[in-house]
């Protein structure tokens, strides 16, 4: 079998009609003589015939050959022999993923750390690449786009991590091509419970600010909740109407009984409840900065705000257009709730009283989105087990049939050669008929 | 052996001649075209186109019957040497000489001969039409005009057209003469079997020599080629081997054909290709007519 690594120059055999034409062309346009009488010739049809067919048979194949033999070498030809495909076969190509997520650093490394057991991995294949990620996903399908341009062998990723459970996904998994062998490497040891600070938590009236912390453990997790002192609200400032029921620190106990990130005054955010048109010193610009882009994303995907919508307040509906950014309607397309940029705040309108619980569940969005999700896989204890990682490993298929795609250099060497040779032999051939003329020419002189 | 091929290159015609003949004749009779006595030799009955002055009237009164007397001249011989210069006669087969040289140094050689036993020799060069004629005389100087009207000789003109040439010179001959006539016969027409017939008719010795070269005979056309006819111009595809193999065949027919009226007519038929070496052109047709005088 032959395989071709630039088939678009196999056009180029087209360039076999220019030594035909010219052929043909010589052999329509045939040597005139002068005779002295035609009486005695008749035009033969065999003539006729002759015209069409080409002359210098062996001087056309030539050429022909030399041109053939030049397009397939420019072609990359590749020749698929056994003991080619034997060769291949006996060598691997690795890409070795090293997770580097937070948990293999907490982990207490037993015998060779990850490092070491990478490396020596690296070593034993023939090419190898190593991948340091502390998304195995991530790591898996970098593997999968290197392997893919590695050259002609067995080709195996090997992911080097403590595995603990969430690490990798059989989503990850299943990515991986079904020739490519996988083995699941796992290093250090389980850890019986591990102690992390949680999620800060925002304080009001009367209620003090606290901080998670959490305990996690093959048996489930245990959450304390530390007072803090008492700090500055930052970060957070509510404007609402002037009037009764419009207290904004009943709002703001509510918002912290309930639970919600502490706000941070790195991202200030202004909330104006209820139908506050105009306050001094607001001027709305389009949103720019990304932290206050992803507040918004997280503010418009919030399912609670939707279902609370029928809460706010009828009477009180902003007008959507630029530079506010409508975060929640009321299903007739007016906005019940928008946003925009002032300087370096985020201005939120909320259509409702502070009384509201729309408002306090605005409120308590704003700061949950803002602060981001909170979770924790990297401090997971449990770990998959040997039965796991060696159900979801397998050894590398030999190589498959268009891996000569990825082959190093091509066979166009021995085309080359075959040209050279051709044009040897047609020069000979050439010079020995020019001899053959010039004597016939010297002995008509 | 004179090659032709080197003949033609000295030249020198005077000198080509020379040489030729003295190749030719060496171990022959000095004179072959030995002259006629202008003595009474016999009657004969009289033929058509006989001249009337030889018609003996008072036999003819006495015994009613026409007879004309045939003498021996004791005068020398008149000849004429008709060369076609026809564009046919311009071809050469390969590296050799064109049929036109070729003739050209035969009938140098035909008149140093001629010359030497002080015959009277005339010069008729015509292609379509008379292109040159040279009354018959004798004498050397006359000789040098012969031979540089030869060596001005071009194939330029036409096609070959015989007869009036044939006729003029026979016309030219005033009394019972030799008419050699150098060409390649490509002209067939009635016309000139009808004037070869009158030449003998009259009783004039005639000779032809047959002008070709190898290729006209052998026809080496096998591959594709375009024949362009000289004469006329025509091109033909040719070169198949069938073609080639019906050209031979009807060239050896057209030979034939030749030779059999040449025959028949009693003319003397050389048929002599431009390789054939111009001693053993000339010898082979001098013996044979000292043959057929002496029989």
């Amino acid at each position: 079998m032959i395989g071709w690594l630039n088939p678009a120059a196999l056009w180029g055999l087209l360039l076999l009609a220019g030594p035909l034409a010219i052929h043909l062309l010589r052999i329509r346009q045939a040597r005139r003589v002068r005779f002295p009488s035609l009486r005695f010739v008749a035009s033969s049809r065999t003539a006729d015939v002759r015209l069409r067919l080409p002359s210098d048979l062996a001087l056309l194949l030539l050429r022909m050959g030399i041109v053939s033999a030049a397009v397939y070498a420019a072609a990359a030809p590749v020749l698929l022999t056994p003991s080619r495909v034997a060769s291949w076969n006996a060598r691997i190509a690795r890409a070795v993923v090293l997770d580097t997520s937070d948990s293999m650093r907490a982990g207490v490394a037993v015998g060779r750390t990850a490092a070491e057991t990478a490396e020596a991995e690296a070593r034993e294949a023939g090419e190898s690449i190593r991948i340091e990620t502390p998304d195995l996903g991530d790591g898996l399908r970098r593997a999968c786009g290197w392997l893919a341009t590695a050259r002609p062998a067995r080709l195996e990723i090997v992911v080097i991590s403590d595995f603990q459970q969430g690490a990798i996904a059989d989503r990850d998994l299943s990515r991986v091509p079904a020739h490519v062998g996988l083995r699941l490497v796992q290093v250090g040891e389980p850890l019986a419970a591990r102690r992390t600070p949680g999620m800060r938590l925002a304080g009001g009236p009367g209620i003090a600010p606290r901080t998670q912390e959490l305990e996690v453990s093959g048996r489930g997790t245990r959450t304390t909740f530390v007072a803090r002192a008492a700090e500055d609200a930052g970060g957070l400032r509510l404007v609402t109407a002037p009037g009764p029921g419009r207290d904004a620190a009943i709002l703001l106990r509510t918002v912290a009984t309930a639970g919600a990130p502490a706000p941070d005054g790195r991202e200030p955010i202004v909330v104006r409840l209820g139908n506050v048109k105009h306050e001094p010193g607001i001027v709305p610009e389009a949103v720019r900065d990304p932290w206050m882009l992803r507040t918004l994303l997280r503010l418009r995907q919030d399912e609670t705000l939707a279902r609370l919508t029928r809460e706010a307040d009828t009477d009180a509906r902003f007008e959507a257009g630029s530079p506010w950014v409508t975060v929640v309607d009321d299903g007739q397309g007016a906005p019940v709730m928008r946003a925009a940029a002032a300087g370096p705040e985020l201005v939120v309108d909320v259509a409702a009283s502070p009384d509201s619980l729309f408002a306090a569940a605005a409120v308590r969005a704003v700061l949950t989105a803002r602060h981001g999700p909170f979770a924790l896989p990297e401090f997971e204890p449990r770990r998959l087990s040997a039965a796991q990682l060696s159900a979801a490993s397998r050894s590398p298929e030999g190589v498959e049939r268009g891996a000569w795609r990825q082959a190093e250099s091509s066979d166009a060497r021995w085309f080359w050669t075959a040209a050279l040779v051709l044009i040897g032999i047609e020069q000979y051939l050439r010079d020995r008929r020019l001899r053959a003329t010039r004597k016939d020419f010297r002995a008509a002189a | 052996m004179l090659d032709p091929v080197l003949l033609n290159a000295i030249g020198d015609l005077e000198l080509v001649a020379r040489v030729t003949v003295d190749g030719t004749l060496s171990g022959m009779h000095r004179s072959p075209f030995h002259g006629y006595s202008a003595e009474f030799s016999q009657y004969r009955h009289y033929r058509p186109g006989d001249d009337l002055k030889y018609v003996d009237w008072k036999l003819l009164a006495r015994t009613d019957r026409v007879y004309t007397k045939q003498f021996r001249e004791t005068t020398n011989l008149r000849a004429q040497i008709a060369v076609d210069a026809s564009r046919s006669m311009s071809y050469r087969a390969g590296a050799g000489v064109s049929k036109l040289d070729y003739a050209r140094l035969l009938a140098a050689a035909l008149a140093h001969i001629l010359a030497g036993q002080g015959d009277g020799i005339g010069l008729l060069i015509y292609d379509e039409s008379l292109r040159r004629h040279i009354p018959s005389r004798t004498g050397q100087p006359h000789l040098h005009t012969l031979f540089v009207a030869l060596a001005q000789m071009r194939a330029e003109g036409g096609a070959t057209t015989a007869a009036p040439a044939i006729r003029r010179a026979v016309d030219l001959l005033e009394r019972r003469g030799l008419l050699i006539l150098i060409s390649d016969l490509y002209d067939e027409s009635e016309e000139v079997d009808r004037e070869l017939r009158r030449t003998m008719r009259i009783g004039h010795e005639a000779a032809i020599f047959h002008v070709l070269t190898r290729d006209e005979i052998e026809f080496p056309f096998e591959q594709d080629v375009q024949l362009e006819d000289l004469e006329t111009g025509r091109v033909l595809p040719a070169g198949s081997p069938a073609s080639a193999q019906s050209y031979r065949e009807q060239v050896a027919d057209f030979l034939e054909r030749w030779r059999t009226r040449c025959a028949a007519a009693g003319i003397d038929y050389t048929r002599v290709t431009t390789d054939t070496p111009l001693d053993a052109a000339l010898r082979g047709y001098l013996l044979r007519r000292a043959e057929r005088i002496a029989g």
